[in-house]
């Protein structure tokens, strides 16, 4: 089994980007729940997980990924930043559809139900 | 590719900066591999995706395989099998219809399977084993795996049409079956024919990962909650 108990019960700072997805709140709602502090992002603005143990220990940021000054404004919101699960994507079928996607942006419109875990 | 591989790119080159040596996990997919595949896969065998999205997700694998070796993250890249029972609106993807087989019913409406052959086999996992998973790979010893192999297949169970019609009639009732449409849509069934079939989990096992033990559970999983 990985990890000791004593591990797994240090509070960490973790981004979760993508997080407005399928598997996003479902993490985000766990690892509050086990006591972390999460920053979660994605380009819809996402919502901190109903019934968890430490609502305030999230911090939500809508933004473009793609976007440089939005990252550095992420890694600057979660430090000292421990963890980050890199969830944000274009699903198979948009991916296909476009090949470029030249942000984020751009597909809002026809793929929201496309951005998120994976 | 701006957004799947160029911002993944970009937010690892930050990470080194900000961060060197930070515990990332990247969702990767099972659709990395493509066509030819043996009926169960091996650590052995090599990715060679057959759509774009399982493209740009094997190149960022490689990407953190690199970035592993020379210290710059401590990676993990986490192959995801189809998750299901998803809850939401059914989507228009070719696998879509792996949740929405159950989901749809049990809301009382149809659902198109986009392939008339029930022994069509195919790997899916539970939301939970999956979270599970994943807190596990959060704690996983950096040395778990070669500094230069960074990814793990998350464990699942290989399952067919029609066990998955038969979950559904058992939990949900034998009147769901009649809401499931068998209608061939060929542009689905090209792409959910080159997909992987089963996995050795050998590795997952070994890393202490949690492995579903079959389909009924996870239909369970999800009557249990939104039902």
């Amino acid at each position: 089994m990985a990890g000791s108990n004593t591990i797994q019960n240090i509070s960490k700072n973790i981004i979760i980007t993508g997080a407005g997805g399928m598997i996003g709140p479902m993490l985000a709602k766990r690892l509050l729940d086990d006591g972390h502090k999460l920053v979660l992002t994605d380009l819809v603005q996402p919502k901190v997980p109903e019934g968890v143990a430490n609502p305030e220990n999230a911090k939500c940021m809508k933004g473009d990924i793609c976007d440089p000054a939005f990252v550095k404004s992420l890694l600057e919101a979660a430090q000292p930043l421990d963890a980050i699960f890199i969830f944000h994507g274009i699903m198979s079928a948009g991916s296909e559809a476009n090949f470029d996607l030249v942000s984020f942006w751009d597909q809002r419109s026809e793929s929201l139900q496309e951005i998120g875990a994976i | 590719m701006k957004v799947n591989m160029g911002s993944v790119r970009d937010l690892l080159l930050a990470l080194r900066q900000t961060n060197p040596g930070v515990r990332v996990v990247y969702s990767s997919s099972q659709a990395v591999y493509g066509q030819p595949l043996p009926k169960v896969i091996t650590d052995d065998t090599m990715p060679t995706p057959e759509g774009t999205y399982g493209a740009h997700k094997f190149a960022s694998e490689i990407i953190i395989n690199d970035m592993n070796r020379k210290g710059y993250v401590d990676a993990f890249s986490v192959r995801f099998p189809t998750v299901i029972v998803r809850p939401g609106a059914p989507s228009n993807a070719a696998p879509s219809f792996l949740s929405g087989m159950f989901r749809e019913p049990m809301q009382g409406k149809e659902c198109v399977i986009p392939l008339r052959d029930r022994s069509y086999r195919t790997y899916v996992c539970s939301p939970s084993s999956t979270i599970e998973n994943l807190v596990r790979v959060l704690h996983l010893p950096s040395d778990a795996l070669p500094s230069h192999q960074r990814h793990i297949m998350f464990p699942g169970v290989s399952t067919t049409i029609q066990e998955m019609m038969n979950a559904l009639a058992k939990l949900g009732g034998e009147d769901k079956l009649k809401l499931l449409k068998e209608e061939t849509n060929p542009t689905f069934e090209r792409i959910l024919r080159s997909w992987p079939e089963d996995f050795d989990p050998s590795t997952p096992d070994r890393l202490g990962l949690l492995r579903d033990s079959k389909v009924e559970d996870l239909v369970k999983e999800y009557i249990d909650k939104y039902c």
